[in-house]
C-alpha cells in the first residue's frame, strides 16, 4: 500500500523534472533567438545571392532614394528586391510560401539573412564591397 | 508485401496521410520562418510504422511525400521534403523499438529535430551559406513543440487502445 503511492508520487515528481527540463531547453532556444535576431553587427553591405552565387551588392547605408532590383530565375523564378534607405526586403516573389516576404526588411547590423528556399535567394548583410 | 490487408490498409494510410497533408498546406504559415510547420502527417508515419510494421511504415511515408510535393507545391520544395522526410523517418525507424510504448512522444520529437535538421543541412547546401544555421534556435523550439505534439497524438491513441498492438494486420 505504502509502495504504491510512494509510486504515484514520485512519477507526478518525475514528470515536473522532465517539464522543467524541456522549459529550461525551450527557454535557452528562445533565448538564443532573441539575442541572434537582436545582436548587431557593423555590416552595412548587402548582398543578394542566387543559387549561391552573388549577384547583387549595396551599400544600405548609403542609399537615399528607395529602389528596387529584380532577381529572375531560370524557371520563372521571380523575386523583387526592395532596397530603402537602410534597409532591404523582398516585397514580392513567386514563391508559394511567401516567407520570403512575410520576413520583412533587415537593416545594417542584422545577422539573419532573408531567404526564398524555393527560388534559392539569399540577402544577407556583410562588411564590405568585396 | 505478401499480404493483401497490409497492402490495403497501407494504401488506406497513405491517403489519410496525403489528406492530412493537404489540408495543412492549405493553412497560411504560421511564421515568416523558413520550414515551421505543424508535421500533422507524421502522426499517421509514426502509426503506420507501429501498427503495420517498418516496411509499411517506410512506404507510406514516401508515398506521401512524393505524392504530396505532387498535389500542393513545386518541384523544388520535393528536395527540402524529402530530405527533410528521410531524417525523420530514420530516427522514428531506429527509436521506435528503442523506447517503449510511453515514450513514443520522445520518438516523434526527436523525429522532428532530424527532420528540420535534415532540411536545414540540405538548404546550407543548395544555397551555399552557413548563415541560415541562425534560424536553428527558433526550428528547434518549434519541432520539439510539434514534434511532442505529433508523438503524443499516437501515444493516446495507443494507450487508450493497447491492443491495437498486439493486432496482427
Amino acid at each position: 500500500m505504502d509502495k504504491q503511492q510512494t509510486g504515484k508520487t514520485s512519477k507526478k515528481w518525475k514528470i515536473l523534472l522532465f517539464a522543467l527540463g524541456f522549459g529550461v531547453v525551450l527557454g535557452g532556444l528562445l533565448t538564443a533567438w532573441i539575442l541572434i535576431s537582436n545582436t548587431k553587427t557593423s555590416n552595412s553591405v548587402a548582398k543578394v545571392y542566387q543559387h549561391g552565387t552573388e549577384i547583387y551588392a549595396v551599400d544600405v547605408s548609403k542609399v537615399d532614394k528607395a529602389y528596387t532590383y529584380e532577381v529572375k530565375g531560370s524557371h520563372g523564378e521571380r523575386n523583387v528586391v526592395l532596397i530603402e534607405p537602410g534597409k532591404i526586403s523582398i516585397s514580392e516573389a513567386s514563391c508559394p510560401d511567401q516567407v520570403c516576404v512575410h520576413t520583412g526588411a533587415i537593416e545594417a547590423g542584422t545577422l539573419l539573412p532573408i531567404v526564398c528556399l524555393p527560388n534559392k535567394v539569399e540577402i544577407k548583410m556583410e562588411g564590405s564591397l568585396n | 508485401m505478401r499480404n493483401i490487408k497490409k497492402m490495403v490498409l497501407s494504401a488506406m494510410m497513405t491517403a489519410n496521410a496525403l489528406t492530412i497533408f493537404v489540408l495543412e498546406a492549405q493553412l497560411p504559415p504560421l511564421a515568416p520562418i523558413p520550414g515551421i510547420k505543424l508535421g500533422l502527417a507524421n502522426v499517421v508515419t509514426l502509426a503506420t510504422i507501429l501498427l503495420l510494421g517498418n516496411k509499411a511504415g517506410i512506404a507510406v511515408h514516401i508515398l506521401r511525400i512524393f505524392l504530396g510535393t505532387l498535389f500542393t507545391g513545386q518541384a523544388v520544395s520535393f528536395l527540402y521534403s524529402m530530405s527533410g522526410g528521410i531524417c525523420c523517418l530514420l530516427v522514428m525507424l531506429l527509436t521506435v523499438r528503442l523506447f517503449g510504448k510511453n515514450l513514443i512522444w520522445l520518438v516523434s520529437m526527436l523525429a522532428a529535430i532530424a527532420h528540420i535538421g535534415g532540411q536545414l543541412v540540405v538548404a546550407m547546401w543548395v544555397l551555399e551559406t552557413v548563415s541560415i544555421v541562425l534560424y536553428l534556435p527558433i526550428l528547434l523550439f518549434s519541432s520539439i513543440l510539434t514534434g511532442f505534439f505529433t508523438g503524443m497524438c499516437v501515444q493516446i491513441i495507443i494507450k487508450r487502445y493497447p491492443s491495437i498492438l498486439r493486432m496482427n494486420f
